[in-house]
């Protein structure tokens, strides 16, 4: 049978396959963001754990530089997004937002503009609000890369060569 | 009877003085008649001898020349105009004075027996006398139709009384009609009525204009028409089947199902209340994004709309042209057809 129930809501359906705004991106990189944090306290828990693990009785929490932490979270931040990205186009921020990373043509991005992407994501976050200035809502890292966050609430992947727009 | 005035005023003219030299005349003729009467007797005896002397013979008597004169004389007096013309001057006004002195109607009726003598005229031969065709032929008709003022005639005849007097019922009476039905081919009539093209000039709608359909359809008793109905017979008859094949129930389906909102009938009846926080916030965001931009527009004065859209259509739309969210019907119209789509779960 070849028809199909769309399971977006009738309010949020003009907005499908558009470019997001500022609030909604913005709020999407928070929850990734947070999520890298939360992360990043979970894996130091678990080193602390092996750690108490390997020698209860002399066991301290580990204090690791500044630079070291920040390395590791900018590491695990850009490989958390171009991982996404080049794969279903959106992290779990773009998730629970209905967001979706796509090229200009609506395609699949590609892996080195995904791994780009986040790079200058975790270089220069404030370009996210060029996004107000643009008059097509893109971001500085959307214009470099030729990317472009749509409203997509739909969970299906993209298929690998072809884009789509409309829901 | 006239008045002796109005007889004389219709005299004929004659002047007085020729009245008078009638009596004149008269008078001396009378006068001259007596003379020549006394003369004659006395003049009777000579005039015998002059007239046959003793002498001469008989045929040489002056009395033969007299008479041959007389003779000449008598003739002349009836060939002559002279007497015709003494009568012709001396009747007339004797003639009329004496027609005017007597009431000839009058005369008429009392002396003629007018019914003797109208009992002795053979009309019937008069007639037969008569030439009536070719009386007939000398009267110009045409021309006796053209004096005739038929409209003056007309006005003058009181149609309505006429109708009046007229007793249809009694004519009706006497009518056979079933010897003229009988008479009437009805056949050669209808064959030769063109029927199309009466047709052509009815004015049907004028004429459905005037009939009164709600009338009609109060007067019709639609329970005993259904009642005479056989239901079953007529289901029996109806091919389910082909009419099933002709319907495209998957589209039918499609526009039921998007026009239920079917994803709302789910959620609610599933009572996710993740995914109910997860769309109110995502609804939020975009209206957030929507004013922000206006927001942001307006500042920097920007007149056209921004263009959202990641082909970059000409035609597309901008979300500060966006109708508001919470519109169901107006997002409709802006949606393009959707495509088609593999079946997937519904949860957003």
């Amino acid at each position: 049978m070849s028809t199909h129930v769309d399971p977006i809501p009738h309010e949020a359906r003009p907005y499908q396959g558009r470019r997001a705004g500022l609030i909604t991106r913005t709020v999407a990189a928070a929850i990734d963001l947070g999520l890298v944090i939360i992360a990043m306290g979970v894996g130091y828990l678990g080193i602390c754990a092996f750690l108490f693990l390997l020698n209860p009785r002399n066991f301290t929490f580990p204090t690791p530089s500044l630079s070291l932490v920040s390395a590791i979270g900018y590491a695990a931040f850009v490989l958390y997004l171009a991982v996404n990205w080049m794969g279903t186009g959106r992290t779990y921020g773009n998730h629970i937002m209905g967001l979706r990373v796509v090229r200009g043509d609506g395609g699949r991005v590609h892996p080195l503009a995904a791994f780009a992407r986040a790079v200058l994501y975790a270089i220069l976050p404030i370009g996210l609000f060029w996004v107000l200035v643009s008059g097509q809502n893109r971001s500085l890292q959307d214009l470099l890369v030729r990317t472009s966050v749509i409203y997509d609430w739909d969970m299906r992947p993209l298929p690998p060569s072809s884009g789509r727009t409309q829901t | 009877m006239r008045e002796p005035d109005q007889a004389t005023s219709s005299k004929p003219a004659v002047p007085v003085a020729v009245d008078a030299a009638l009596g004149v005349a008269v008078l001396t003729t009378r006068a001259a008649i007596s003379v020549m009467r006394g003369f004659a007797r006395l003049a009777a005896p000579v005039g015998r001898v002059v007239m046959h002397p003793p002498i001469l013979n008989e045929r040489l008597h002056p009395v033969r020349v007299v008479e041959a004169l007389a003779n000449r004389g008598h003739e002349a007096r009836r060939s002559s105009g002279d007497l015709d013309r003494i009568i012709a001057a001396v009747v007339p006004p004797v003639v009329n004075e004496v027609l005017d002195s007597l009431d000839l109607t009058e005369l008429v009726l009392e002396r003629v027996d007018i019914d003797a003598l109208v009992s002795t005229v053979d009309v019937e031969a008069i007639i037969d006398r008569v030439d009536i065709a070719a009386i007939v032929e000398k009267i110009d008709i045409d021309a006796i139709a053209k004096s005739i003022d038929l409209d003056a005639i007309v006005d003058k005849i009181d149609v309505d009384a006429i109708v009046r007097r007229v007793d249809v019922d009694a004519i009706v009476a006497q009518v056979d009609i079933d010897a003229i039905a009988r008479r009437i081919d009805v056949d050669s009539i209808a064959d030769k009525i063109d029927i199309d093209a009466i047709v052509r000039r009815v004015d049907v709608d004028a004429i459905v204009a005037q009939v009164d359909i709600d009338a009609i359809a109060r007067r019709i008793d639609v329970d005993a028409i259904v009642d005479k109905l056989d239901i079953d017979a007529i289901v029996d008859r109806v091919d389910i089947d082909a009419i099933v094949r002709r319907i495209d129930l998957v589209s039918l389906a499609e526009e039921i199902v998007n026009g239920i909102d079917l994803p709302e009938i789910i959620r609610e009846s599933t009572g996710s209340m993740a995914s109910e926080v997860v769309r109110d916030v995502r609804m939020q965001s975009i209206d957030a994004d929507v004013a922000i931009a206006r927001i942001v527009d307006r500042i920097l004065r920007r007149r056209r709309a921004r263009r959202t859209e990641i082909l970059g259509k000409s035609d597309s739309i901008g979300r500060a042209d966006l109708p508001e969210p919470t519109d169901p019907a107006q997002m409709e119209t802006l949606l393009s057809p959707p495509q088609e789509r593999p079946k997937q779960e519904l949860r957003p």
